[in-house]
């Protein structure tokens, strides 16, 4: 378990103080896959260098396993630090030593001995699928390669804990995904507790269990993955969810609908279980047609086997027959919210 | 006009060479030998480096400012006491190699600090993530990165030793640049100046040449393989 109390964290520029993280307060329990995510200078990448003492805290406890770091000697910290994995947005291998030696390098400041390097390397080659890659240099890879290779490399010395930081960042949709799918295997399979920082909310909702938003060096918001998703209660993480999954009608469908005068838009939320029922014509069914309801736009995404996302609809039809089936469907737990003249949804 | 009369014998002209030669082996060996370790500790030492001490950093870099800023020949005479001190003669090529040495590691410590500096910080970071100790920080990956890189600031501070020696020929070192000054230049020895010159251009061709490949192949290794 990794645990941060009351961490707060200055650097000093110029003998001025610039606070980077504020209070800060997580618990990360063991086999978790935790999700950090903020805009560039949030103090994402400084707190995440905090559990593997890259960086010291001002004040406040950074403790691992019960184990407070601060009362760590340097042997301690050097012992704790080859416990726990990184990688890196810039892969950070080194260009001049070959695929096998760059993984066995961990095992070598160990003092392991060579030939039992050799055995962990072809093994952890043959697990991120690298075997035809042994003896390649880095600049010979591509960049999905390369940090299958700093993957490798974190995991030699058969960590706890792996540290990515923006490690899918420089990387393409497919390669990011697949090296998600990666991280996903290294979890299940070898138990490791894995913290993601990151920019984009897909890949949260790709891996993450949990997460937590960052702004300005604080925590502004966390939780479960699937309930922040659902539920965004600040504007920072309302922004990173609209990043995934529109919660408003797109403005030229918005602006094309007003020209044809047609206002009866309701922006139906549907979450979790609501998904799986036939709600729609449940509720068109029910009236036996009185009402017509009218798809604009829908976009569903999900998020570890959950299913959440918006539908724009247009609902004609008598108006005590529009709220009666506004009533029905908010009994099926569909939330639901009508498009003002402003253009926001009540 | 030109004087096609000549002093210079082919074996005073290859003694001259083996003593410049024998001057740039051993004040190369060890001026990259201290001006490496300057560099190294240096680097580390510097604010922000991966072992921090200020007062370290400032003695040694100030201290290599200092040296860097006397011109070779000042420096040069300047030292020559010293060797008689240690070697017992201040005269020959023998002596010229303390001063040598003396000059030329501030100048191969600046270079290679620059080559170290070079090196991806977050090379040393994932050195520091993995838990390495600020020696093996140094021998696994700050050297190792910075490989190709150094050649080409050994093969400048060669080709710059070698400049030195030649100056070292004026105050008794012997060597090619004796050969220009006493022959070429005192004696208005045309042809020796002549073969001085187009010697060193040879010398210095051939030293660039070589050090460009090796740097080369280092970077490029795995093109070859």
């Amino acid at each position: 378990m990794i645990e941060l109390k009351r961490v707060c964290k200055s650097f000093y520029h110029n003998k001025q103080e610039i606070k980077v993280l504020n209070d800060i307060n997580i618990t990360i329990n063991d086999q978790d896959i935790f999700g950090i995510i903020g805009y560039s200078g949030a103090g994402k990448s400084t707190l995440i260098r905090l559990i593997n003492a890259l960086e010291k805290p001002t004040s406040g406890d950074v403790i691992i396993d019960g184990h407070n770091l601060a009362k760590f000697t340097h042997h301690e910290i050097r012992q704790m630090k080859q416990k726990i994995g990184m990688i890196f947005q810039g892969f950070n291998l080194l260009e001049s030593k070959t695929v096998a030696e760059n993984i066995a390098l961990p095992l070598l400041l160990t003092g392991v001995p060579k030939q039992d390097r050799d055995k962990v390397v072809d093994e952890l080659l043959d697990f991120v699928e690298l075997k035809d890659k042994k003896q390649a240099y880095p600049s010979e890879l591509s960049g999905g390669q390369k940090q299958r290779v700093s993957i490798a490399r974190a995991l030699a010395n058969k960590p706890k804990i792996l540290l990515c930081d923006e490690a899918t960042s420089a990387l393409d949709p497919q390669t990011t995904r697949a090296i998600l799918d990666l991280l996903k295997r290294i979890n299940q399979q070898q138990k490791v507790t894995i913290i993601i920082v990151t920019h984009e909310m897909s890949v949260l909702k790709h891996i993450c269990n949990n997460m937590l938003v960052m702004e300005n060096g604080k925590i502004v918001e966390q939780g479960n993955v699937v309930d922040i998703f659902q539920n965004p209660a600040s504007p920072v993480t309302r922004k990173f969810v609209n990043a995934v999954i529109y919660d408003k009608l797109p403005i030229r469908i918005l602006n094309n609908m007003l020209k044809h005068d047609i206002n009866n838009i309701y922006r139906l939320e549907f979450l979790g279980s609501s998904c799986r029922h036939s709600v729609l014509s449940d509720a068109i069914m029910r009236d036996c047609g009185k009402i017509s309801i009218n798809i604009l736009f829908s976009n569903m995404i999900d998020i570890q086997e959950n299913v959440i996302g918006y539908m724009f609809v247009n609902i004609e039809g008598e108006s005590n027959d529009v709220e009666e089936a506004i009533d029905f469907l908010k009994r099926k737990q569909v939330r639901i919210a009508k498009l003002d003249k402003d253009g926001n949804y009540v | 006009m030109f004087d096609f009369n000549t002093l210079l014998t082919p074996e005073l002209f290859f003694v001259s060479l083996y003593q410049t030669f024998f001057m740039v082996g051993i004040s190369l060996f060890f001026g990259a030998i201290l001006g490496t370790l300057f560099a190294v500790i240096l680097v580390i030492t510097k604010p922000n480096g991966i072992a921090e001490h200020k007062i370290c950093y400032s003695i040694l870099n100030t201290i290599i400012n200092i040296v860097r800023s006397i011109p070779s020949l000042i420096l040069l005479v300047s030292v020559l006491p010293l060797s008689y001190f240690i070697i017992g003669t201040s005269y020959g090529t023998t002596a010229a190699i303390l001063p040598l040495i003396f000059f030329v590691s501030p100048y191969i410590s600046r270079l290679v600090e620059n080559s170290l500096l070079e090196v991806d910080n977050g090379i040393i970071e994932a050195a520091n993530a993995m838990g390495a100790t600020t020696w093996q920080v140094i021998w696994h990956f700050l050297l190792p990165e910075a490989k190709s890189s150094l050649v080409l600031t050994y093969t400048t501070a060669t080709i710059g030793l070698i400049g030195a020696t030649a100056v070292a020929g004026t105050i008794g070192a012997g060597g090619i640049g004796d050969l220009a000054l006493n022959y070429g230049y005192y004696r208005f020895d045309h042809v020796a100046m002549i073969t001085t010159i187009i010697t060193l251009i040879i010398i210095v061709q051939i030293i660039q040449t070589i050090g460009n490949k090796l740097s080369k192949s280092i970077r490029n290794h795995h093109r070859e393989t």
